[in-house]
């Protein structure tokens, strides 16, 4: 007659199991956020470089500096919000830092924005105008007018993204339409409008 | 432009805020009011417009991957160990050095002072024998002992001031071995200087007089020669 045994584990393979269970689960609750707020880290570092493949770059190194530091965020529902931080952030230190390296690069990067834009002509030029005003914009403007700006973002949303009161995200989005208008009244005409 | 008292409200209106029934009336009236107001609301529309083509690039479908793959090479639970804690070995390590060595490096300081007080007769300003005796300058002395070592200097006219250091176990077994080389030395010095010995009372020294050479006459060799004598 065939006898079975259950052996009971020992401490050190019970940690081992708890420790594999826990970074399973660590890593599939990153990678559920992951899914959506990808694309939010990518979007906040396009709306400061204006460039796609910079700002691949720096939305990867946000994702893996929130997984790096994941395990010590202590409110996991304020993960978007963390993301658009470090985003901005490392997108803001990218763009000084190619700013340093010399005129050359900003030239090239110009040069690759005006061959990769699919708008016609005017629009495209308005396009310029816009980004380059909203790069004279102060940080705090910009992030809550491009917030705003992305689909499905209300007024609360974005509140809840940049830890501000309602009042004082409309104030800013408010202030920065109101600042780009000033420097893009001149190149819109009524009849041409986007 | 706007007439000046609705200037504010009729931006603030062409901004997405709410046209009052006053400001409706005005505009109704007032035909460059209402050209402005519609330029105000093109150029707002223009921005937003462009702000949203800013706002809502189409995301790369190589991102994700490139995160995935990214991630799968970070270490367990994503945690890299702290800059600091990288920082802090190679000065942990120093201080660890520095902490073992500083009592010969001490010593090797004070080394001159110590070699000149120990080739002087009599105790040192401190109280401590430089060495165990001066008159035995291959000597071995324990000067310095702390908790963890003991390190002990050989003074010879040779090797000028090796230095051992000694574990705390073996003090006692290094003790004895100075204590038999003092004694060593102490009774060779004895044998070479026997005669300033004083000897105790009652016991005199052995006095050899004049040898006398005689013939060693052994009787089996005698009797073997007178034998050979007969024949």
């Amino acid at each position: 007659m065939q006898e079975s045994i259950l052996v009971e584990p020992d401490s050190t393979a019970k940690a081992e199991w708890t420790r594999e269970a826990e970074r399973v689960a660590f890593r599939r609750e990153f990678e559920e956020r992951l899914s959506d707020s990808s694309a939010l880290a990518f979007r906040v570092a396009r709306g400061v470089l204006r460039n796609d493949a910079d700002a691949e770059d720096v939305a990867q190194e946000a994702l893996l500096r929130a997984f790096q530091k994941f395990a010590h965020l202590r409110d996991r529902a304020r993960f978007r919000a963390w993301i658009v931080r470090i985003s901005f952030r490392l997108a803001l230190d990218r763009i000084r830092s190619v700013r340093r390296r010399g005129v050359r690069e900003a030239a090239w990067l110009r040069e690759h924005e005006r061959t990769q834009s699919a708008l016609p002509d005017v629009s495209r030029e308005f396009q310029q105008h816009l980004e380059r005003a909203m790069d004279e914009l102060p940080e705090k403007l910009r992030l809550a007018l491009l917030l705003s700006a992305m689909q499905g973002h209300t007024f609360e949303e974005v509140a809840a993204l940049l830890a501000l009161p309602i009042g004082t995200v409309k104030s800013r989005v408010f202030f920065a339409k109101k600042q780009l208008a000033e420097k893009l009244r001149c190149f819109v005409n009524p009849t041409n409008s986007l | 432009m706007f007439c000046e008292p609705y200037k504010q409200p009729l931006t603030y209106a062409a901004l997405g805020g709410e046209l009052t029934a006053r400001l409706q009336e005005h505009l109704a009236a007032c035909a460059s009011c209402r050209a402005a107001f519609a330029e105000e609301q093109s150029l707002y529309a223009a921005i937003d417009s462009a702000v949203g083509a800013v706002a809502n690039v189409e995301v790369p479908s190589t991102l994700v991957p490139r995160v995935h793959v990214a991630l799968n090479n970070e270490p367990v639970f994503g945690r890299t160990p702290r800059l600091w804690i990288v920082a802090a070995i190679p000065v942990l390590a120093a201080m660890v050095l520095a902490f073992v060595y500083w009592p010969s490096h001490n010593q090797r300081g004070t080394a001159g002072r110590e070699q000149k007080a120990a080739n002087q007769p009599g105790p040192t300003k401190q109280g401590v024998p430089a060495a165990v005796n001066n008159s035995y300058p291959h000597a071995v002395s324990r000067e310095r002992h702390d908790g963890r070592a003991t390190t002990v200097r050989i003074h010879s006219p040779r090797a000028k001031l090796i230095e051992v250091i000694v574990e705390p176990e073996e003090t006692a077994a290094l003790l004895r071995y100075e204590a038999f080389l003092r004694e060593r030395s102490a009774s060779k010095s004895q044998f070479l200087l026997a005669r300033t010995i004083e000897l105790p009372p009652g016991i005199q020294p052995l006095e050899i007089g004049e040898l006398e050479m005689r013939d060693l006459r052994i009787p089996a060799l005698v009797k073997t020669e007178s034998e050979e004598d007969m024949k």
